[in-house]
């Protein structure tokens, strides 16, 4: 199955996911995902997704000076983000549910 | 505190930038700031393999940023993009019609029929008595205009089957039977009403539009012109 047909539905899920955990700057957002195993995402996917995010109202962002290179982008969760991540996250236990009795029925 | 980029890292920057130079410039700004910190985190040979092309980049970003569909027209400026957006959705349309329908055996004797059918209908349009010539096609009571425009319209029919770009073939093709079947439509429900033949009966001219005269026309055509 092609995996980033897959991605482009859940990113935005994912993204909100990994930034639960804390605010973080682009770069290490996607080395997070990789990490967690969704290895295919890119990384201007990754950035284009912080943009609508963020455009949407979902999250802060800060900029924070680095000491080795360029100052960083710090994205978080605010209220709104954090609401949708709770509304994302039922969705997709419901959509995986379904897809799993559907798969199992498919096997036996 | 500004931080130089190397100049492999500031040309993939500049080019990305060029890429969403129809953005407002504020977006591209923080954009711009966000590669730059994020090309900081690797090496100079490996952008490409990691990114993509700054082209692919800026498309792949304008896609999950939901600016733009996944045709994509990153490559162009924006107010051409936005130009073309409509026109290349409609021929986008026009060809994917045009792939779905297939007809292996009706469609070479469309091809050779639909321009009589497109002067016979124009025909009908103008004067209703030009169904008395059936199946000479004849325009304005002249079955040399008819048989000679019939002619015309069959060798752009043909033309048009066989051009060699695949996009003119599929479109052309699909605009031309368009076009036939509005005239034959038009023609069923003349909207033009001729005061002579006002009380003519429809029938002859529905039976003519959809008469199988397909195969009639070549053999009918030349024996009526030895007449």
């Amino acid at each position: 199955m092609d995996l980033t047909q897959l991605l482009k539905g859940v990113l935005d899920t994912a993204v909100l996911a990994v930034l639960r955990g804390g605010r973080t700057y682009g770069y290490d957002l996607v080395r997070q995902l990789r990490e967690a195993g969704l290895e295919e995402v890119g990384d201007a996917s990754v950035y284009g997704t912080l943009r609508r995010l963020f455009g949407g109202g979902y999250l802060t962002s800060e900029i924070v000076p680095s000491e080795e290179g360029p100052a960083r982008r710090y994205y978080g969760l605010n209220s709104a983000g954090r609401d949708l991540l709770e509304r994302s996250s039922k969705s997709w236990e419901e959509f995986a549910g379904v897809m799993n009795r559907l798969l199992e029925e498919e096997e036996e | 505190m500004k931080i130089t980029l190397s100049r492999i890292k500031a040309e993939y920057v500049e080019q990305v930038r060029t890429h969403l130079a129809d953005l407002p410039a504020e977006d591209v700004e923080e954009i711009v700031q966000d590669l730059e910190a994020h090309l900081a985190e690797l090496d100079d040979g490996d952008l490409e393999a990691e990114l993509g092309t700054p082209s692919q980049f800026a498309r792949e970003f304008r896609v999950s940023a939901g600016l733009e569909s996944e045709g994509g027209y990153g490559q162009l400026s924006g107010l051409r993009a936005k130009a073309k957006r409509p026109f290349r959705r409609l021929t986008a349309a026009a060809t994917r019609l045009a792939g779905q329908v297939r007809w292996p055996s009706v469609r070479p004797i469309w091809i050779y029929t639909r321009g009589w059918l497109l002067v016979g209908a124009i025909g009908v349009l103008y004067y209703e008595e030009a169904i008395r010539h059936f199946p000479i096609p004849s325009i304005e009571y002249s079955t040399l205009a008819g048989l000679v425009l019939t002619g015309t319209a069959t060798a752009l029919s043909v033309w048009l089957d066989r051009a060699p770009n695949r996009g003119v073939r599929r479109l052309g093709t699909s605009i031309y039977s368009l076009i036939v079947a509005i005239a034959v439509v038009l023609s069923i429900f003349n909207p033009l009403p001729d005061p002579r033949t006002q009380g003519v009966e429809q029938i002859p001219d529905s039976a003519d539009v959809t008469a199988p005269g397909v195969t009639i026309t070549e053999d009918a055509v030349a024996a009526q012109l030895h007449d």
